[in-house]
């Protein structure tokens, strides 16, 4: 238990954009989350069943979940369950009791019901996409996105065109400081678009741990596929423009 | 103390003040009876009540012939005596000027229910029959009435109008214009209005509606445009409209000369606008007319606020600068000048006077004593009653309408506000990059000129919806590849300030009075 909601904190609210999730768990549970600016929607999957989340409910101010999970008291053989109610005749999670090893330090951490989270939360639902491109994104071509994003912070977000089959990453440009590099060579596709998108979103999702898969359409979204291990999670990122 | 703002208008785009119908209405019921106890007017309005009306040359407390009047805040049944709209119904036309919002904003809020998007539906064709019976009978310039973009994400917008998506809201303002083009007599010239959140979707709505505008395409065509949505608050998207419209043939002299910007406060597009109206006037139509309204001035009242001064340092944030006015009801007898109280009490640390507040004394504004009870027979917490606030509006009007001509007095005299200068590496002026824009007659060069300063129009804030950074945003595209369920909900900004406005006046005359 504790480990799934650890994957979860470190996927959504710690990336700094996603506060609230939404999970369903019936045959298969699946994470969702949206940024409130709709600059990246997630939808995620856990490889297994985490019998625990039976239903749909939400979590909310995530940033109490993560101080709980990191609490040292709760670090070695701590109770950590979902509590249920058992509302119009339905049982339904409610919750999450954390209790120490000798049950002298507990904490309740509250979901959201349904009802809820499926208000504050909009289903934002994928129509697809036809990815042009589609790689591995290096540890070095991160390395080389941070580097330039950290020579360039007046600017909220990146450029990306396809050069003699490169894929570029623009900052600025000729009003401005600037500067560009191949994040990726060897690309096939020729974008005809100079889209844009955010370098803290897509940076924070690049620097999580996991295998990470990134896909770019010219149409103008982009997604990054993070393996964690316990689930797979898919950053959608719509392009940027006026 | 300027008394004729319209002497002084020189070729600067023109300031509207939305008039509130709450402040209107003490000009025309005066007319007709004593709305107002004629020992409550201060001694210093010479011609009563009337003297707050500044359309009127002669009675005004000072003269302003250009103002905004809403549709649908009015009674537009004008086969009715209605002493509270006679501010507007019996003006001079020759001394004044008036640009009849449409409606479109309680269309989008649902406050006109009727299902728009059926050219049949009788409720619908009644209002559309009485705005522009109200328009044609009233008006000198009056807006299509469009069916907002936004109105697909207001709940209450989309129960009542049975418009749920931007289609739908096209199709309903199709309806609208088309009954306008065929049935309006000429008397009030019409702007054709333009929506859109974003880039794309404005670029859509242009395509869509622009032959309104076509002498080619319709003989009574609108004579003008009007900018609503991401078109009033992003020069960029401004810009390249222009270059399209003149390009396209449609900002042609005596054809379509006007350009109306909704909802626009911000202190330094009151320049920006003169720069724009002054480029097109040099190189295209010379009698391009920008305008451009806000209620600030009223709203800025009914929140407690005053106008104190007008702050143009060069390079800096220019503002309009406000404070909660004084209210206390220990100057109910105190008869010094208001102007000399909040100065000698400390209450103001400077405070720029006006012809309407110039001579009242304190007590004409903090009326209530101690004690008393106001016309609901309650002892209230405010010493004001409606009449105080509706001579502070009177101040604040002439405040920001004087503001917005201090500014462009200031930037013609080369003081320039932050935002129209950019000096990071080379120092580019504003006005020199919208006169480079219209100097050419190659709409190529036109286009590539507005595109080389993308990011430069980023730092030029507008007063609504997607400004400055937020300018570029995932917007567009969220759309083209997601469906959303739960779009319960709908974030504008300051886009419901015409509701806020109707609420706040609800509250000052039921409540407080």
């Amino acid at each position: 238990m504790k480990d799934i909601l650890q994957d979860i904190v470190a996927h959504t609210y710690n990336l700094g954009f996603l506060p609230l999730v939404k999970i369903s768990s019936d045959t298969e549970t699946t994470i969702e989350s949206m940024a409130e600016d709709r600059s990246v929607v997630v939808y995620a999957k856990t490889h297994k069943l985490v019998d625990e989340f039976d239903g749909i409910f939400g979590m909310p101010n995530l940033d109490k979940l993560a101080l709980h999970l990191k609490n040292p008291e709760y670090k070695d053989n701590a109770k950590i369950s979902v509590t249920k109610e058992l509302r119009n005749g339905t049982e339904i999670p409610t919750g999450i009791h954390f209790e120490n090893a000798v049950g002298d330090f507990v904490n309740d951490y509250r979901f959201m019901v349904a009802d809820i989270i499926n208000e504050k939360l909009k289903t934002a639902t994928f129509k697809g996409a036809t990815w042009d491109i589609e790689f591995q994104p290096s540890l070095a071509s991160i390395q080389r996105l941070k580097l330039q994003a950290n020579a360039h912070t007046e600017g909220n977000f990146f450029q990306v065109k396809t050069e003699n089959g490169n894929l570029l990453f623009f900052f600025g440009d000729a009003g401005t400081h600037a500067g560009s590099f191949v994040f990726q060579a060897g690309v096939k596709a020729k974008f005809k678009q100079n889209w844009a998108w955010p370098v803290q979103q897509t940076m924070s999702i690049l620097n999580l741990d996991g295998d990470i898969n990134m896909k770019l359409t010219d149409a103008g979204a982009m997604q990054i596929t993070v393996d964690s291990g316990l689930a797979e999670y898919n950053y959608i990122l719509p392009a940027q423009i006026k | 103390m300027n008394k004729n703002l319209t002497a002084t208008q020189n070729d600067y785009a023109y300031f509207l003040p939305a008039t509130s119908g709450f402040y209107s209405t003490y000009v025309g019921k005066q007319r007709y009876g004593n709305y107002v106890d004629p020992a409550r007017i201060p001694k210093s309005f010479t011609s009563g009540v009337e003297s707050l009306n500044y359309l009127d040359p002669d009675k005004g407390q000072f003269y302003y012939d250009h103002c905004l009047y809403s549709a649908g805040h009015a009674n537009l049944d004008l086969t009715k005596q209605d002493d509270s709209e006679d501010m507007f119904r019996n003006r001079n036309r020759a001394t004044s000027w008036v640009l009849g919002d449409s409606g479109g904003f309680q269309i989008g809020k649902g406050v006109w229910p009727a299902d728009w998007k059926d050219p049949n539906c009788p409720q619908a064709m009644k209002k559309r029959r009485q705005v522009l019976t109200w328009m044609d009978t009233l008006m000198d310039y009056g807006m299509g009435l469009d069916i907002p973009a936004w109105v697909a994400r207001s709940p209450a917008g989309v129960a009542a109008t049975k418009i749920s998506s931007y289609a739908e809201a096209v199709q309903g303002t199709y309806i609208n214009n088309d009954y306008f083009i065929n049935n309006r007599n000429g008397n009030c010239k019409f702007l054709n209005v333009l929506q859109g959140e974003n880039h794309a979707d404005a670029e859509d709505w242009y395509q869509r509606m622009k032959h309104y505008c076509d002498p080619k395409k319709f003989s009574n065509h609108f004579n003008g445009w009007g900018m609503g949505g991401q078109n009033m608050c992003d020069i960029h998207l401004v810009l390249k409209r222009l270059v399209a419209l003149r390009f396209d043939g449609l900002l042609e002299k005596g054809q379509q000369d006007w350009m109306h910007f909704l909802g626009t406060s911000k202190l330094e597009w009151a320049t920006l606008l003169t720069d724009v109206q002054r480029a097109v006037r040099k190189y295209h139509n010379p009698n391009f007319t920008i305008s451009f309204d806000c209620a600030s001035p009223f709203l800025a009242t009914a929140n407690g606020q005053i106008y104190i001064q007008t702050e143009t340092e060069d390079r800096k944030k220019w503002v309009y600068r406000m404070v909660p006015s004084a209210d206390d009801k220990k100057y109910a007898l105190d008869t010094r000048l208001f102007k000399d109280v909040v100065i000698q009490d400390g209450l103001f640390k400077n405070f720029e006077s006006s012809p309407i507040i110039d001579a009242v004394e304190i007590k004409d504004i903090c009326i209530y004593k101690p004690g008393d009870l106001n016309k609901i027979g309650k002892e209230g917490r405010t010493s004001w009653d409606s009449f105080s606030y509706a001579i502070m509006m009177g101040h604040n009007v002439w405040m920001h309408i004087n503001a917005v001509q201090e500014a462009n007095r200031q930037y013609d005299a080369g003081r320039v506000p932050a935002m129209l200068v950019q000096e990071k590496f080379d120092r580019v002026f504003f006005k020199d990059i919208v006169e480079a824009i219209f100097a050419t007659s190659d709409r190529g060069i036109a286009d590539a000129v507005v595109e080389e300063y993308s990011r430069y129009w980023m730092s030029i804030i507008g007063t609504r919806g997607a400004t400055g950074k937020k300018t570029v945003n995932a917007s567009t595209n969220f759309a083209k590849f997601f469906d959303e369920s739960n779009t319960d909900s709908v974030k504008l900004d300051d886009e419901f300030t015409e509701d806020k406005q109707s609420k706040i006046e609800a509250m000052i005359q039921h409540d407080i009075t």
